[in-house]
């Protein structure tokens, strides 16, 4: 069960990561 | 399955930690929160992701196509006096070197996450990221031993990842007291109805946490936010629930061993804990008297040396408070960051650890006159000011003067000093152009 909260974890993570980075990069060219 | 996890995410990490410094940022107080290396067992433990990310991120703070700066202002002047000043106070202290050493390293890598977030920490959506890493750090963590603390009846007692900053039960209790409006303000920057009750659950099950860790710091700590909760938000109804909710369940889970536990509060001057910090608050009291410019250094009190002759002629020194014979086999803690800090930095290191928590009330309460109230700069304001008065409701009882979260609190303090300034300026250019 932790294991699987730790993946989740890590997913959302990672996922924001890259959410965030679009974000600032969609913002700059506008 | 975790080294799977874990390598598979460090790798994708580095792509955006590589483009965008305020991810870097936020990825290393990420780490220094949820240490990684404890959570996994096999090769990914090899790797120290707290020095990558912040290796990465102090070069991409100076050879980003745009440089960031680290401007000056008087909370950045205030933390460097501060850092500068328990350096030369390690360099006279009299604390046993190789610890001193490591703390004082410590500290200097907090001093850098702060300098590298101040410089890099410029648009909400910056904000809004490193706010999301202290969530998937601390929140996370309390959020799983929180579903411990229900799933157990409360019989489990919550401690944090040995090794670990928040290791201690006092020190995560404190770090989750901490976190808790920070997730609250994050709840308020999402519409999407699934998250927001998502990030509520987040917050209930970090208080759980709180109860399950059996710090009475953290009790008193969750009682003044929960007052303060009512007293700020515009949503009493929710606040009311939620914190029902908490009182209820927990006064059904918790064992009776917890409320006899807590009730030890009221009785603070017989128990032995709390008169061994007493003790501790007295001898940094007489070591800053001794030592008035530059104390003991860091660790320098807990040094058996230095702890010895004060706990000798403790009763005979200070007298007003009595208290049992302290230890003499051992140096302590102050379990208080004013006294920590008086006892190693003397009066200076204390005047200015003073200031730099002054100054950032006084910056959040400029924030919140000049925002509008319904932007989310004001209530990120409203929230680091609860932050700041939970980190000083613990700081009575433990010793974290230098500490991550803190000194995160600042750098977001600095981020909305500077969007007033900037917001300033656009508004005098505005009212000049419609002058003309």
């Amino acid at each position: 069960m932790e294991s699987i909260l730790f993946g989740i974890d890590l997913g959302l993570l990672v996922f924001l990561a890259y959410w965030f980075m679009k974000l600032d990069n969609n913002e700059k060219d506008n | 399955m975790r080294d799977i996890f874990m390598l598979a995410a460090f790798f994708l990490l580095l792509i955006p930690v590589f483009n965008k410094p305020f991810i870097g940022v936020a990825l290393w107080l990420w780490a220094a929160m949820f240490f990684p290396s404890a959570w996994v067992y096999g090769p990914a433990q090899l790797i120290r992701y707290n020095f990558v990310f912040s290796i990465i991120t102090i070069l991409g703070v100076f050879a980003y196509k745009k440089r960031a700066k680290v401007e000056a202002n008087a909370l950045t002047i205030l933390i460097t006096l501060f850092f500068i000043w328990s350096f030369i106070t390690f360099l006279t202290g009299q604390g046993a070197p190789a610890l001193a050493e490591y703390y004082l390293l410590n500290f200097l890598k907090i001093v850098a996450l702060y300098y590298c977030a101040a410089a890099v920490l410029v648009k909400k959506i910056h904000v809004d990221f490193f706010i999301w890493s202290i969530l998937l750090s601390v929140g996370f963590f309390a959020s799983v031993e929180g579903l411990k603390v229900i799933a157990s009846g409360g019989a489990s007692h919550i401690s944090g990842l040995p090794g670990h900053v928040l290791g201690d039960r006092n020190d995560l209790a404190m770090g989750i007291n901490l976190s808790i409006p920070l997730v609250a303000y994050l709840r308020e920057q999402y519409q999407n109805k699934i998250l927001k009750l998502g990030l509520l659950v987040v917050m209930l099950l970090m208080a759980f946490c709180v109860l399950g860790t059996y710090s009475r710091g953290g009790l008193v700590g969750l009682l003044v936010l929960g007052i303060l909760f009512l007293m700020e938000s515009d949503k009493k109804i929710l606040v009311i629930l939620s914190l029902l909710f908490v009182v209820f369940i927990g006064n059904y889970l918790m064992p009776p061993e917890w409320f006899i536990r807590m009730e030890t509060i009221n009785s603070a001057s017989e128990d032995g804990s709390f008169m061994g910090r007493v003790i501790a608050w007295k001898i940094a009291t007489l070591i800053a008297l001794d030592n008035p410019i530059f104390g003991a250094g860091i660790k320098g009190p807990e040094n058996l040396t230095v702890w010895l002759p004060y706990a000798l002629e403790l009763n005979s020194k200070l007298t007003g408070i009595d208290t049992p014979p302290p230890d003499l086999l051992r140096g302590h803690a102050a379990h208080n960051s004013f006294f920590q800090v008086l006892g190693e930095q003397g009066f200076p290191g204390l005047i200015l650890f003073v200031l730099i928590i002054l100054v950032s009330f006084n910056k959040l309460n400029k924030a919140m006159r000049f925002f509008p109230k319904n932007s989310s700069n004001y209530y990120l304001a409203k929230m680091l000011k609860l932050s700041l008065i939970m980190y000083l409701v613990s700081a009575v009882a433990l010793s974290k003067a230098y500490f991550d979260l803190s000194f995160s609190i600042y750098a977001l303090v600095r981020f909305l000093d500077r969007q007033v300034k900037v917001n300033n300026s656009q508004t005098i250019v505005k009212s000049q152009l419609a002058n003309i």
